[in-house]
């Protein structure tokens, strides 16, 4: 009895409610068909195998697919690799965008002007920040390479994007490029919200700056710090367009990141069912980052 | 932080400062010398670092041979679609996120902003398949839908904010004096969250006019590249003519700095406006 009351009682509510269902209809709709839907496909293509150039069917394997990710070692590299481009980008556009945010938050003649030109690498559209980089990197006609021959920092020119020992690095760099402005902007926001008296009273106690920033700053800016780096790792890590420009996930695969191979699986080689497998293995990195997203911005949010 | 106190670190902070500037707008500015040179000054070495016989050639090129027009119009039909599109879904969304408590509301509100994190990557596998079938391979229309899936998260969101911060009281009493919720909603409520609907216009004008994975799988003609894949074309295409490059970049680069010109006005209105009151 108490279940079928429960059920209408539940039915009134939907009913009562039906203009607010209509209105969220067309972007669940729209979700639905575009995220969703192709979400469950991939777990069910990667139990086929899917190869359009040997054969139009695809055959069901069970976990073959699996079996061939933990066993393939270009696989154990790339997610070395994603591992260091994602921490690695991440750390650096830290440093950087805390360094910046700091010194902008002084009072100082052309503070605005500043502010303003540290976040071009930000405004630009990513693409052409990829290219104006790759442009930059160039052995030959590089500026980098003439900026640092002229500083006598190295002796002759650098195949940057094409050296095995330098590409990373010289992705990261790129990337730490594009991504210190948004974490600049986020701590600029938080710095100004920490009360000046807690300055005050600690420079009549006799702190030092290093003190300040270690007792004061940096605990107050504690949620911040955490919403946005968490942001800035994931759209590093989900950052396809960077290295395909730039290296192509070269020399050797040396560069390429969880994106970019699931990609050449699917759409250079065509093992579609290969690429969906590694598919599934992405999703459950982005939930497991999603859900860690949602417990800070609950726990510790300035948001909400 | 406290004012700093000696002139020293004073100094030190000044020249990080100028090395962070330096490195921040570099890239723009070298792509912005090399779309004026000729193509024999773009290769010389010691490198030049503004052109000495600045040329307008590279642009011309650009513009007349090349199929960058096409991706161009391109990209702004794509842009300008998604954006009108994803803003009035978003609102309708948002909206009702905002004002309605209901089953299953704040499970769907986690799932849009979960997918949110997604990247392009994660499905280009299905969706290729899915956009095959549809037959929609091939032109701006996969494009589009795609696009405005990928901003209808991060739109309904801010879309909700706006619309939490207008008081209830104001739909109320105009449904008191007659309007139904419908037409409060359209008459009162769309036009006090305006600011908001710039603020998700222009991220989902700027992820539009940036996407660069589906582009690159969904399409496979000049006809309907858009300008992300476009640019790529330059270098496997054409030899590699990085003045030529450089000078459909800054084109690429003018629609989004007038773009972002146009929002600074109203974005410092708001910022004001909110200062105001803490």
């Amino acid at each position: 009895m108490s279940l079928i009351s429960l059920i209408t009682r539940k039915f009134k509510e939907i009913r009562k409610n039906r203009l607010a269902y209509f209105l969220i209809l067309p972007a669940t709709l729209c979700l639905a068909i575009v995220l969703l839907y192709p979400l469950f496909r991939v777990f069910y293509m990667s139990f086929f195998e899917i190869e359009p150039l040997y054969h139009k069917e695809a055959i069901f394997t069970g976990i073959k697919n699996f079996q061939k990710i933990l066993s393939d070692s270009r696989f154990k590299g790339t997610i070395l690799q994603t591992a260091y481009w994602t921490f690695g980008s991440v750390a650096l556009q830290f440093i950087i965008g805390l360094t910046a945010a700091l010194i902008i938050n002084e009072a100082f003649w052309g503070r605005g002007l500043a502010r303003a030109l540290l976040l071009v690498p930000w405004a630009m559209p990513a693409v052409v920040g990829a290219f104006s980089w790759k442009w930059m990197w160039h052995g030959e006609y590089g500026v980098v390479n003439h900026i640092l021959k002229t500083l006598h920092l190295i002796p002759h020119n650098i195949n940057w994007l094409g050296g095995i020992s330098t590409a990373m690095a010289a992705v990261i760099i790129t990337n730490t490029w594009r991504g210190f402005p948004f974490i600049m902007i986020m701590l600029l926001a938080g710095l100004q919200n920490i009360p000046k008296e807690l300055y005050d009273a600690s420079s009549i106690d006799g702190a030092s700056v290093g003190q300040e920033l270690r007792y004061i700053t940096l605990p107050l800016l504690k949620p911040v710090i955490l919403v946005t780096t968490l942001l800035a790792g994931i759209w590093t890590f989900n950052n396809f367009a960077y290295i395909y420009i730039l290296t192509g996930g070269g020399p050797g695969g040396k560069t390429d990141i969880l994106v970019t191979f699931i990609y050449k699986q699917g759409f250079r080689f065509f093992h579609f069912g290969y690429a969906a497998a590694l598919s599934v293995a992405l999703f459950f990195v982005v939930l497991a980052f999603s859900l860690l997203y949602i417990k800070i911005m609950k726990i510790e949010s300035p948001f909400t | 932080m406290a004012p700093l106190r000696s002139l020293i670190v004073k100094c030190i902070l000044l020249t990080l400062l100028v090395i962070l500037i330096l490195w921040a707008v570099l890239p723009f500015f070298w792509m912005v010398s090399t779309s004026f040179k000729t193509t024999e000054e773009t290769y010389t070495v010691p490198l030049v670092w503004i052109p000495r016989y600045p040329t307008i050639k590279n642009f011309l090129y650009v513009v007349k041979r090349a199929p960058f027009l096409t991706y161009f119009r391109n990209s702004v039909v794509v842009a300008v679609s998604t954006t009108v599109i994803a803003i009035i879904l978003a609102s309708l969304a948002g909206y009702s996120f905002s004002r309605f408590k209901f089953l299953g509301g704040h499970t769907l509100l986690l799932i849009f902003l979960i997918t949110q994190m997604f990247p392009g990557a994660l499905l280009i596998i299905p969706l290729f398949q899915i956009i095959k079938a549809l037959k929609l391979l091939n032109t701006l229309y996969a494009l589009i839908l795609s696009y405005i899936t990928f901003s209808l998260p991060l739109c309904t969101w801010l879309m909700k904010g706006f619309f939490d911060q207008i008081p209830q009281e104001l739909e109320e009493a105009a449904m008191i004096d007659g309007c139904s919720r419908v037409s409060a909603m359209v008459r009162v409520i769309f036009p006090l969250a305006l600011p908001g609907v710039m603020a998700a216009s222009i991220f989902s004008f700027i992820g539009a006019w940036d996407e660069f994975i589906f582009a690159l799988i969904f399409t496979s003609t000049d006809k309907v590249r858009t300008l992300p894949v476009g640019l790529q074309r330059f270098i496997t295409a054409y030899e590699i003519y990085w003045n030529h490059l450089g000078a459909a970049s800054v084109l690429t680069t003018i629609p989004v700095v007038i773009l972002f010109l146009f929002i600074q006005r109203h974005m410092v209105k708001g910022l004001t406006a909110g200062s105001v009151k803490g």
